[in-house]
Order: structure tokens, then sequence, then C-alpha cells
């Protein structure tokens, strides 16, 4: 393994992690199977690449992406929670959509930021050496979205919306609007997606309207794999097992493509490999056995 | 306190397996009653509460509470009135947060939501004396996922809960029912205690006819979507677990001919 593959996997694991952290909170703690972001992560890299061609701040951008996440989740969560649309189906009606959008905005399917102004570029005018420049800034920024999400999920809001994913019955009988809280939840997920999609376009120079596909399935190998290395209730400890799990998966997927792999098949391997993270306890324990049937139950129901 | 007047409840109208679960259903619940509400299987009792709550929606009638009509409020406005708990003790409380998160989570009813931090150690010295009074050792596993305790100690956490908040309500669902024997005793002890210490106005259905007619001073007896029984104290406390048998014989054989159904 050479130190530039574990640099950039780090980069990666980071910067996706943001996405990651995203699909967490749908799918663990919302128990919302959100399929948004496949369609809010490239819609943050396109809304961030046409605002800086367009001569806007870089960080500007990137806040004014993130929000525009934030909408499409809620459009989710309003198609889930009064048009009573199931949640798979809500999740690929706004991703689909988004398509159509996302390529409205950048006008054609790719844009290039190679000459253009990135906060990346800010932060290497500033002194940092350009080998470490993405690693400090993205480790700045996965360390700052972590401690607000903590920070979120326990507060009063917060408690409410996790006990909305685990017990939404017994949410509502203690008077919080569960309703409210997918809404919000979804939307919080798909700003730290689109967040995710800026940065990665700011970080590879280029928008690209296929981006996006398999991100939930890239976030969703994070999540287990994060799981499988220490699995907590304790906040905290979820949120950076989700991080380091994204880290690790770059990790692995920079292996598999530095032992020749081609990257066009990497959908493919990741698939496998969230395939085989989600059969292992299927093999290996009784009482995990029974979660995953349910877990596929309840996939199939929802279709 | 909680009146309903003509409230109607059909299940899957107009299918073939339309059923009628509440019919022209008429209550008026004085402010701090205590009634027990028995019924045999499928006689429409967890329906009745939960068209209290907000769960089901009504088809036809009107739900007032509080002099506030509440017929179409969503659950979670009216859970400002009302706590509940539920037989399965899995789902008063959310397993996976802890103890002291799940009491934050039930102290805010009927307030907004903020986005403050939920704990803190005032509140956890509030948790903790309210948690020694149920006499469980709760009090020392505030950090403890609920999922690690017991079902009664889960029941008893939720009927705290319930109370959190300031309800005026509680509607308790078989809440005994899926317990030991002796947890189920610690519950309706606890239950007593609750009555006795809080001005709450109480709906407690249950199958045990004995606990029926020794809980509380009025009981109400339920078939098939109707109140066919509604006696108060006090005439209730000369009433025996078979004289009520006899007058559900009586009652139900003088409209429905021969019937022969008894109550379990
Ligand atoms: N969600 C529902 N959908 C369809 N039918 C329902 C639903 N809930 C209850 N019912 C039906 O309504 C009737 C009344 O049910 P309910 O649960 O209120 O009875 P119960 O008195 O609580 O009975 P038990 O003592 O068994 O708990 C039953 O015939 C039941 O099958
Ligand atoms: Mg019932």
């Amino acid at each position: 393994m050479s130190i530039n593959l574990i640099i950039t996997s780090v980069e990666q694991g980071l910067v996706y992690g943001l996405m990651a952290l995203g699909v967490y909170l749908t799918f663990r703690v919302l128990d919302f199977p959100d399929l948004t972001v496949d369609g809010s992560f490239p819609l943050g890299a396109a809304v961030t690449a046409k605002l800086i061609i367009a001569g806007t701040n870089p960080l500007m951008a990137t806040l004014i992406s993130l929000s525009l996440g934030a909408v499409a989740g809620v459009f989710t969560g309003f198609l889930h929670t009064q048009l009573r649309i199931v949640g798979l189906l809500s999740g690929i009606l706004t991703m689909t959509a988004l398509y159509s959008v996302n390529l409205r905005i950048m006008g054609r399917s790719n844009l290039s930021l190679i000459r253009e102004p990135t906060l990346l570029r800010f932060m290497e005018n500033q002194g940092i050496p350009r080998l470490y420049v993405a690693i400090v800034a993205f480790l700045l920024i996965v360390i700052i979205t972590k401690a607000l999400l903590d920070f979120f999920l326990h507060t009063e809001m917060g408690l409410a919306l996790r006990a909305a994913g685990y017990n939404p019955e017994m949410t509502q009988s203690l008077g919080a609007n569960t309703n409210m809280m997918v809404i919000m939840g979804l939307g919080l997920a798909n700003s730290l997606a689109a967040l995710s999609g800026s940065l990665v376009a700011q970080y590879q120079g280029f928008s690209d309207v296929g981006m996006g596909i398999g991100m939930i399935i890239a976030g969703l190998a994070s999540v287990i794999i994060g799981e499988s290395l220490f699995k907590s209730q304790k906040i905290f400890k979820a949120t950076l097992a989700v991080i380091l799990g994204s880290i690790i998966y770059r990790l692995a997927v920079g292996i598999a493509l530095s032992l020749g792999f081609s990257p066009t098949d990497l959908k493919l391997v990741t698939a496998f490999l969230v395939i085989f993270a989600l059969a292992m306890p299927v093999m290996h324990n009784k009482k995990k056995k029974v979660n995953f049937r349910k877990w596929l139950q309840k996939g199939r129901a929802e279709l | 306190m909680l009146i309903l007047k003509n409230v109607e409840k059909v299940f899957n109208q107009g299918q073939a397996t339309e059923n009628i679960a509440l019919h022209d259903l008429n209550l008026q619940v004085e402010k701090e009653e205590f009634i027990t509400i028995i019924g045999s299987n499928g006689a429409g009792k967890s329906t009745l509460l939960n068209v209290i709550a907000g769960v089901y929606s009504v088809d036809s009638g009107v739900i007032h509470m509080n002099g506030e009509v509440t017929t179409t409020w969503p659950p979670h406005e009216r859970a400002r009135h009302i706590g509940r708990v539920f037989q399965d003790p899995l789902l008063g409380t959310a397993a996976e947060m802890t103890i002291e998160e799940n009491l934050a989570l039930a102290r805010r009813r009927g307030q907004r939501r903020r986005l403050k931090i939920a704990i803190n150690n005032d509140l956890r010295n509030q948790f903790r004396s309210s948690l020694s009074l149920l006499g469980l050792g709760l009090e020392e596993r505030l950090e403890d996922p609920v999922s690690l305790l017991s079902g009664g100690q889960r029941q008893a956490l939720t009927l705290l809960m319930a109370t959190l908040g300031e309800p005026q309500v509680l509607l308790l669902d078989e809440h005994t029912a899926s317990l030991d024997p002796q947890s189920a005793k610690d519950i309706i002890k606890l239950t007593r205690k609750i009555k006795k210490e809080q001005n709450l106005t109480i709906l407690m259905v249950t199958h045990n006819m004995y606990q029926a007619l020794e809980l509380g001073d009025r009981t109400i007896m339920m078939d098939r979507g109707e109140i066919i029984l509604d006696i108060e104290e006090p005439e209730r406390s000369s009433f025996s677990v078979k004289d009520l048998q006899e007058r559900f014989a009586q009652i139900r054989g003088e409209q429905l001919g021969d019937d022969v159904m008894l109550l379990t």
C-alpha cells in the first residue's frame, strides 16, 4: 500500500463520510430507507460548479448547495408524510426528478472546475502544503459537522427525531409530531449529502451529472463497515464509526483498484461488498438473521 | 372533562371485512374519575382508547376534551392532555435510547421541543428522585438503554413517562396483561399511587373483572362496540364478579334472544 493510496483514501473517506453520515441519519436513526441521496449528492456538486463558474465565492456556493440539498430532502419528506407515498418510492421520485434538475442547472452533463477558485485552492493560497490541503480541509469540516450533528441529536428536538425513528407511535403519544421529525431528518441528511457532493466537485475538479449513481450503496457500505468496527448506542461513537467506516471503505476501493479492478466495475464490487456485509451476520449469528430478514421484508413491503 | 357523543368507528368500511368497532357510543367522563373498562375480546375497548387518543379518527360523532373539540386533532396534539400506557411494554418506550433520554422526551409533552441539550444535571436529579419512588433501582441506571430493562421495569417507566408533562387523562390499555404476576401487582400498586397523588382522570382497560371492580370508582362494560353496562359508586361496591356476568347475560339475553355468550 503506497502512502499516496492511503492519503487519497483518507481524503475521500472523510469527504464522502459526510454523505455517509446522512445515510446513517435516515437508514439507522430515522429508520427511513431514503434514496434521495443519489440525487442530492450530484445536486450539491452541480450547484457548486455552476455558482463558482459564475463567480460566486466558493464558501457561499458550498452553503447554497447544502441548503438546496435540504430542500430536496424536505421534498421527499413531504411526498412521504403528506401525500402518503411509501418511503422508498418517495426518495426514488425525488432522485429521478433531480436528475433533470441537475442537468438544467449545469446546462450540460459536466462542468470543469480545474481553473476555478475552490475552497481547497483558497486554503492552498493560505500556505497549507498542497499534499495536505484536502486532508486538513476535510478533517476540519468533518469534525465540525460531526460535532454539530452529535449536538443536535442530544437536543430536545434531536431526541424526538431519534424516538420517531425507533418508535413513532410512542413518540406521538408523548406529543411530538413525527411527520415533522421525518421531514426534518430527511432535510438534514440530504443537506449533508449535498455538502459532500459540493466538496467532492471542488476536490476532483469537476461536477458530473452521473456522479451520484450508487451513492446510497457506498453510504450504506460505510455505515455497515463502521458498525462492524463497533456498534454503539452512544451517538458520539455511532457517528465516529460511520466516518471510520467510510475511510475503510475508500481504502478497500483503492486497494481493489490497485489490484487491477477497472473503475467501471467499482459499483459491482461495492454492491457485493454490501451484500457480503449484510450476509455476514446471517451466516454467523442467529439473532441478526432475524434482523436481516426483517430488513429485506421491509424493503419488499415498501416497494 | 372528556365527552364522546355518538361516536362511530367502522374498520374496512364497504369491504367484506367491514367491522363496526364502535357503534353510536356515548360516554361522559368527569374530572378525576377513575374508570375501569371490561369486555370480551374484540368488544372495542382498545379502539375506544385509540379514538380518544386520536390514533384512529372517528367516522362520525364528536369528542370533547377539557372544553375543546378534539375530534380532528392529530395524536401528537391530543397528547398534550393524554398520557398512555400500552399492553406491550415494548411499545411505551424507545428501547435504543437511555432511561434519562426517554424521560426527557416525555417531559416535553405539550411543549415546543427546543434546540437545547435535553438533559442537564438538574433534570438528572429530578429524574432520579422520581425513579426512586418506583422502588426498582432505576435511579442508578439513568444512562442504561431501556432495552436492558425487564418488562415490568419498562412498564413502570412507561407509566412514569405517561404522567410527565402534566397530562390530565391517563389511558391504560391492559397495561399489566403481559407481565408476570409480581410485576403486574407492582404496576397496579403504582397505578393506585399515581391516582392518589396526582389529580388525573384515568381510563383503564382490564380483562380481570375482580380488578375492574376493585380499582377506581366506575366500571363500564363493552360489547360489540357499545357500552352495555355502566355502574358507579355506591352501587358498584356491592357488585360481585358473578353479578357482572349475570347482568351481561341478562342484557345481551334480552336484546339478542338466546345469547349465551359469557365473559371469560
Ligand atoms: N386497525 C384495525 N383494522 C381493522 N380492524 C380493527 C382494527 N383495530 C381493531 N379492529 C377490529 O375492531 C374490533 C374491536 O377491536 P378492539 O381492539 O378495540 O377490541 P378490544 O376490546 O380491545 O379486544 P381485546 O380484549 O382483544 O384487546 C375487533 O373486531 C377488531 O378486529
Ligand atoms: Mg384491546
